[in-house]
């Protein structure tokens, strides 16, 4: 039996956790005293690359060796940005931290920039994130009230700064070079990498960029120590994750694990396995830009490690199950949409590419496919994937090969059949 | 970079090793090994993108790919640009690109000039896999000379990087996202880019074409000529491209020294008028009683009336002047007939702005040996514009200006009477009072003495003080001033102020460079010409001979002294500040002959007019702003219509004086002999970036002239202001201004500035005038009527006009006997 194991989610179903005073009974605030108090900025860095805690934006990126890129001696300013523009279809995991816990995560950021030396945090909201974004500046106004934020924080001489920043409601600006271009009043447009946003980010200067919930686990782990974090999990992938779990499955939710559960154990005992009794056909591991696994690699374990072997990704840790009477063809194009939609046209083959895709689904859908377009399809897979500007060009091209991979029969089957997907609503844009 | 420079890379490109300044791009690095990288977004004048992949190269070690365009060299870097990998990656991207490509090469006005033809021709790309819709949207005009083809356009986004990097208009974006992601304007009225027909070239494919070269022409059946723009004094190179007898376009013809192959729109697009010209005959006769005449008839004419007055009343009652838009060589023909062979003093080149007479050794000393090419200009510590809007009247010198400062150390400084408006200003500025430019001066010069960085010019004295090298470049508002030569006196001293401070301060004196921004294509070369003997002797010494002054010459017209006027190339009615001084000439002289290209107000009424061929059919050289000696190349349009070389030759033939050369070569190669500078040229050899003019002194002789500066006395008070007239009048200059080029060429009108008077809201509160009201300004010489606009960037106290409004120009406002015009503003009933 599979259970969770709560660390962001620990107050979760306690009432008001987004108040001050609620998150501070609960224990709230102590590893940020802890910080300032006992620790030096080296020994909270030292801390947390031992804790072995990994970004949880989708990279899995060690956040302790990330801040460690920052230089040490910079003239100028530095600046935190904390990554709230989650978009990927299948996750919601950082909306319910902004909602229900915002203090773990503006705790967890101050300890960062206290630890890094950054004089401004940035914590740049998905646009849609209307409760969420009101929740971030109630609780960053409590946090100044209490002297938490500001100049000379409880005293201990440390100053930062936070400015809640709203997206447009673009998934690119997610991506964290595209996201500083954003903040920066530009066009969400990514940069070429290097440099890296730890030595060049926002206005030039030296910027941290990490996921809401990477930040919203930091508190837990200078409160805990980095052994309590790293005795969690397995060898490489260490401590835990909240787990999105949404498709075809009785209880979709946020369920916070260890890592090295078994998948199957989290969609079947967790999330109360697939809907209606059917069978589960397949599933996306860590979001819609993650391949495809079939039913039989639901027995892995979840860590980054595994799914990597199986041809995947854990990505942000987005589990979207899907049962046998799904038409993965369909279910493909909805997302082959969804990434020819939200390309942000800076590069040709991104641009091109995934709409070129669309227009392939849309036609085979019709009923208008032809024998080489699984060829095509494949090719352009092959000459988009690791040859755009950032890595959306690779995510986009995920559900595209494994579905055809896996599922070609039910391709053929279209194909051959001149078969019609009736549609229920028709897309807008052409 | 600079810090950098020296330091050297190698690394292996497809097996061969190669050499590289440390910090050299991977594509240019290649370039260097004899691998060409085929690129779309990546230009020389932008910062990289990434965007378009078609650069994609195999680096050893990296996981993937990389773009060579974004990839700075490392010693010991292997790299693969040809390969069977690197071929596929390419041909993919270019499939991408040619998805929504429509396939009209045929019909495209790039056809034949386009990098994604040309590469699609490389490799072989004949068959699509694409049988999806392509996505097509209806051209738009981005400017009113630029159709934007949105079907072509790669969206390789140089075009919006050329405005935002580049020229810093901002005119461009991109909307939407995707394959939808398209460029846009921003629609907001403002100012627009005056660059943006460098956009064309800039595009790698046919999206953003010429309004008026649109299904004109195809590329290769083309004539071609290289020629220097002679639009205004920067003088960039220019490609002038004909086909049967008519001029198509104007292209850029780089000029590393000058344009970098940047030209402004005005160059560019102001050329209809050559295949527009008004006069095709010479005309006698004023009004309803003008009648064309055979060239024959016109040179008799000319001929008995110079003959006549000269008999009757002496050779000085001839008097002659040539505009600053011709030749050297033109001038040096114009000198020898108005001198030796006609025997009159009064003749001069030029538009007379600055009177060299009042103190001719340090004026012509700063102008001739003061001055700094645009090279130097550029590579100046401190680049201080006074009383100037550089992008107005200079533009592709401000564009490149603003190109090497940016993220530089290095500063560009205003000093004006006005902020210059719009997108392109200096980083730093200081208003003087309007009109009061040598009381600012004053006051510049005791601070620098004093040490004193406090005051109102503070910033200004301190970077005066630090810069090791300053280029000062100085404009209309001064130039306009009937004191112009104070004017110049005054920057010397500022200039010999700061070399004073820093010595005593135990720097090294330093440079400060002194350049007019005159504005006329030839305006530098009218004044070595006007200044010959001056310049031949080339020492600090006074001339014996004072000048004729444009103001000396118009005003013993206008005494009836002069009887016969004859004008080339020039509408003083216009250029010269006191209109009613010219009115008063052109009404008392008993015989006028005007001898031009286009239609003005004197041409309309001269006795005699006589029809020269316009500036594509020109042979001949000019110097531009940065004492760059250009030559100009006639491309192959045929024309009846003579050079003025040969009107003046045949002149002197019907004269019986003989005859001069009418080949530019002859003359030029005269001229080279007598200037050291380019004493080894011959017309022949001039070089196709041009040669240096480079007059300046030696350190002894340059010693004399701060000696001569030293002794001038300058009144730096204020001038008193005058009761009944509160404001003061400041001319401005403006790039499309209503000149005969501009009307006689197409689509000008949509972006030549509405004749206004330009105030501040507190002086329009003051006075009683709404925004958008009709007015006229008056000043005790005349009045003129405009409408007024509400302009922040307008001092109060002063009211700013264009000096170019055919039907009010501001001339007609000035009295070239005061210092300073006062005018008081009314709303018209
Ligand atoms: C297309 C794209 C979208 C992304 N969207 C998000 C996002 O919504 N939230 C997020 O935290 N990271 C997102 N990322 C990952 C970020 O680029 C970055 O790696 C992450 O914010 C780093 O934080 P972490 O190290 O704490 O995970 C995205 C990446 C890509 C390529
Ligand atoms: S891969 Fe290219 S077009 Fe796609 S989102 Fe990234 S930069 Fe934009
Ligand atoms: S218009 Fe031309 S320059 Fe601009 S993005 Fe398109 S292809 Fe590039
Ligand atoms: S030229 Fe390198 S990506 Fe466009």
């Amino acid at each position: 039996m599979t259970e969770q194991t709560k660390v962001v989610m620990r107050l979760d179903g306690v009432g008001d956790v987004h108040r001050l005073d609620v998150y501070e009974a609960n224990g709230g605030y102590r590893a940020l005293r802890k910080a300032l108090a006992e620790m030096k900025p080296e020994e909270v860095i030292e801390e947390v690359k031992k804790s072995g805690l990994r970004g949880k934006g989708g990279a899995g990126f060690p956040a302790g060796v990330k801040w460690s890129f920052v230089p040490k001696d910079y003239p100028g300013p530095k600046y935190l940005a904390c990554n709230a523009d989650e978009g990927e279809p299948g996750t919601f995991k950082d909306r319910w931290i902004l909602e229900n816990n915002p203090h773990e995560m503006i705790e967890g950021c101050i300890i960062c920039a206290y630890a890094v030396g950054l004089s401004h945090i940035y914590v740049y909201c998905r646009g849609e994130f209307y409760e969420g974004k009101r929740r971030i500046e109630q609780a960053a106004q409590e946090a100044y009230v209490k002297g938490y934020l500001g100049d000379n924080i409880l005293g201990s001489g440390f100053s930062t700064h936070l400015t809640v920043h709203t997206g447009a409601g673009s998934y690119e600006c997610g991506e964290e070079t595209a996201l500083l271009t954003s903040l920066e009043g530009g066009r969400g447009h990514p940069r070429i990498k290097p440099p890296f946003p730890a030595s060049e980010g926002a206005w030039g200067m030296p910027t941290v960029v990490n996921n809401v919930e990477t930040l919203a686990t930091v508190p837990a782990v200078i409160a805990n120590g980095a052994e309590w974090h790293a005795g969690m999990g397995t060898e490489k992938s260490k401590g835990i994750k909240m787990v999105c779990v949404s498709g075809h499955v009785e209880r979709p939710g946020i369920y916070e694990v260890e890592f090295g559960v078994p998948i199957s154990g989290i969609i079947c005992d967790l999330a109360g396995g697939v809907w209606q009794g059917r069978k589960l056909k397949g599933y996306f591991p860590g979001g819609s830009s993650t391949p495809v696994l079939p039913p039989e690699k639901a027995e892995l374990p979840y860590d980054y490690e595994s799914i990597a072997e199986a041809g995947s990704m854990l990505g942000s840790g987005a589990i979207i199950a899907f049962d046998e009477e799904t038409d993965v063809v369909r279910m493909a194009e909805v997302i082959a949409r969804f990434y020819a939609w939200e390309s942000c046209g800076k590069c040709t083959p991104c641009r091109e590419g995934t709409r070129w895709m669309l227009q392939i689904y849309e036609r085979i859908l019709k009923g208008g496919g032809r024998k080489e377009d699984l060829d095509i399809l494949l090719s352009i897979c092959d000459n988009l994937e690791f040859r755009s500007l950032c890595p959306f060009g690779d995510a986009a091209v995920g559900v595209v090969r494994s579905t055809i991979n896996l599922y070609r029969d039910e391709y053929e089957e279209y194909i051959r059949e001149h078969k019609v997907y009736r549609r229920k609503f028709v897309p807008v844009r052409h | 970079m600079d810090a950098r420079e020296g330091k050297l890379v190698t690394l292996t490109i497809n097996g061969k090793q190669v050499t590289v300044p440390e910090g050299t791009k991977l594509t240019d690095a290649a370039e260097a090994a004899g691998f060409k990288i085929p690129q779309f977004c990546a230009h020389r004048w932008l910062e990289p993108l990434g965007a378009c992949r078609m650069c994609l190269v195999r680096i050893e070690k990296m996981p993937k790919l990389e773009t060579a365009c974004t990839t700075v060299v490392r010693e010991g870097m292997v790299v693969t640009t040809e390969s069977d990998e690197i071929r596929q990656a390419r041909k993919a991207m270019l499939e991408f690109h040619l998805l929504n490509h429509p396939l009209e090469c045929p019909v495209c006005d790039k056809g034949g000039e386009c990098e994604l033809q040309d590469l699609t021709e490389a490799h072989g790309l004949t068959k699509s896999r694409y049988v999806e819709d392509k996505l097509a949207r209806p051209d738009a005009m981005l400017t009113p000379f630029l159709r934007m083809n949105y079907k072509r356009c790669i969206m390789c986004k140089r075009c919006v990087r050329y405005c935002e990097e580049v020229t810093g208009s901002h005119l461009l974006k991109v909307d939407e996202r995707g394959a939808w992601s398209h460029i846009a304007t921003y629609g907001v009225e403002g100012p627009a880019d005056y660059f943006s027909g460098n956009m064309i070239e800039l595009c790698p494919v046919g999206a953003i074409t010429s309004e008026l070269f649109r299904f004109r022409g195809r590329p290769w059946e083309l004539h071609r000529t290289r020629t220097v723009c002679n639009q205004c004094s920067v003088g960039c190179s220019v490609e002038l491209h004909t086909r049967q007898n008519e001029l198509l376009r104007i292209v850029p013809g780089v000029n590393p020294y000058v344009d970098d192959g940047h030209i402004c729109d005005r160059g560019r697009f102001a050329y209809g008028y050559a295949n527009n010209l008004p006069f095709s005959q010479p005309m006698v006769g004023k009004g309803g009683e003008r009648r064309e005449v055979s060239w024959e008839e016109a040179e008799s004419i000319a001929a008995g009336k110079i003959t006549e007055i000269t008999e009757k009343h002496g050779a000085n009652a001839l008097g002659l002047i040539a505009g600053s838009g011709l030749t050297n060589e033109d001038y040096v023909a114009f000198r020898l007939i108005a001198h030796t062979h006609l025997g009159t003093e009064n003749f001069f080149i030029g538009e007379g702005l600055i009177d060299v007479s009042s103190n001719p050794l340090a004026i012509l000393h700063s102008m001739f040996f003061d001055a700094a090419s645009i090279s130097e200009i550029l590579q100046s510590d401190l680049i201080l514009s006074v009383g100037c809007d550089l992008v107005e009247e200079a533009p592709v010198l401000a564009l490149r200006i603003g190109q090497t400062l940016n993220g530089s150390q290095r500063k560009l400084i205003g000093l004006c009477a006005y902020k210059p408006p719009g997108y392109w200003s200096p980083q730093e500025h200081y208003c003087y009072d309007p009109g009061n430019f040598l009381a600012a001066a004053g006051e510049i010069i005791r601070a620098i003495e004093a040490g004193d960085t406090t005051g109102r010019y503070g910033g200004l004295v301190e970077r005066l003080q630090q810069a090791r090298t300053a280029a000062i470049i100085w404009g209309q508002d001064l130039l306009r001033h009937r004191d112009a030569d104070k004017c110049l006196l005054a920057l010397l001293k500022i200039k010999y102020a700061a070399y004073r401070w820093r010595e005593a301060n135990g720097m090294e004196r330093g440079h400060i460079s002194l350049n007019p921004a005159l504005r006329s294509a030839n305006a530098t070369g009218a004044l070595v010409l006007n200044n010959l003997e001056f310049l031949v002797r080339g020492q600090p010494e006074r001339p014996e001979r004072p000048h004729a002054t444009m103001r000396g010459l118009l005003k013993k017209a206008a005494a009836g002294e002069i009887k016969l006027l004859y004008l080339t190339g020039i509408n003083p009615l216009m250029t010269f500040i006191d209109r009613s001084l010219v009115e008063r000439a052109l009404d008392a002289v008993d015989f006028l002959i005007v001898q031009d290209v286009l239609s003005n107000e004197v041409t309309e009424r001269a006795d005699l007019l006589l029809p020269v061929a316009p500036w594509p059919c020109r042979e001949g050289t000019y110097v531009n702003f940065g004492w760059r000696l250009q030559r100009l190349h006639a491309t192959d349009i045929v024309t009846n219509l003579p050079s003025n070389l040969e009107v003046w030759n045949r002149l002197l033939i019907k004269l019986g004086k003989g005859s001069h050369s009418t080949t530019p070569a002859t003359i030029f190669d005269e001229i080279a002999r007598l200037m050291p500078p380019i004493s080894h040229l011959t017309f022949d050899t001039i070089p196709e970036t041009g040669s240096l003019l480079d007059f300046r002194l030696d350190e002894e002789s340059m010693q004399k002239v701060a000696e001569e500066v030293a002794k001038v006395e300058l009144d730096y008070s204020r001038y008193e202001p005058m009761e009944g007239y509160p404001l003061v009048l400041v001319q401005k200059i403006y790039l499309f201004r209503n000149s005969p080029r501009m009307r006689l060429s197409q689509k000008m009108d949509a972006v030549t500035p509405e004749p206004l008077a330009q105030m501040h809201p507190d002086d329009m509160s003051e006075y009683g005038v709404a925004d958008g009201q009709e007015v006229t300004v008056e000043s005790v010489n005349g009045a003129i009527e405009l409408i007024a606009r509400r302009c922040d960037w307008v001092q109060p106290g002063s009211v700013v006009i264009s000096n170019y409004l055919p039907g009010a120009p501001t001339s007609s406002l000035v009295s070239v006997d005061e210092n300073i015009t006062y005018v008081r503003v009314r709303p018209l009933q």
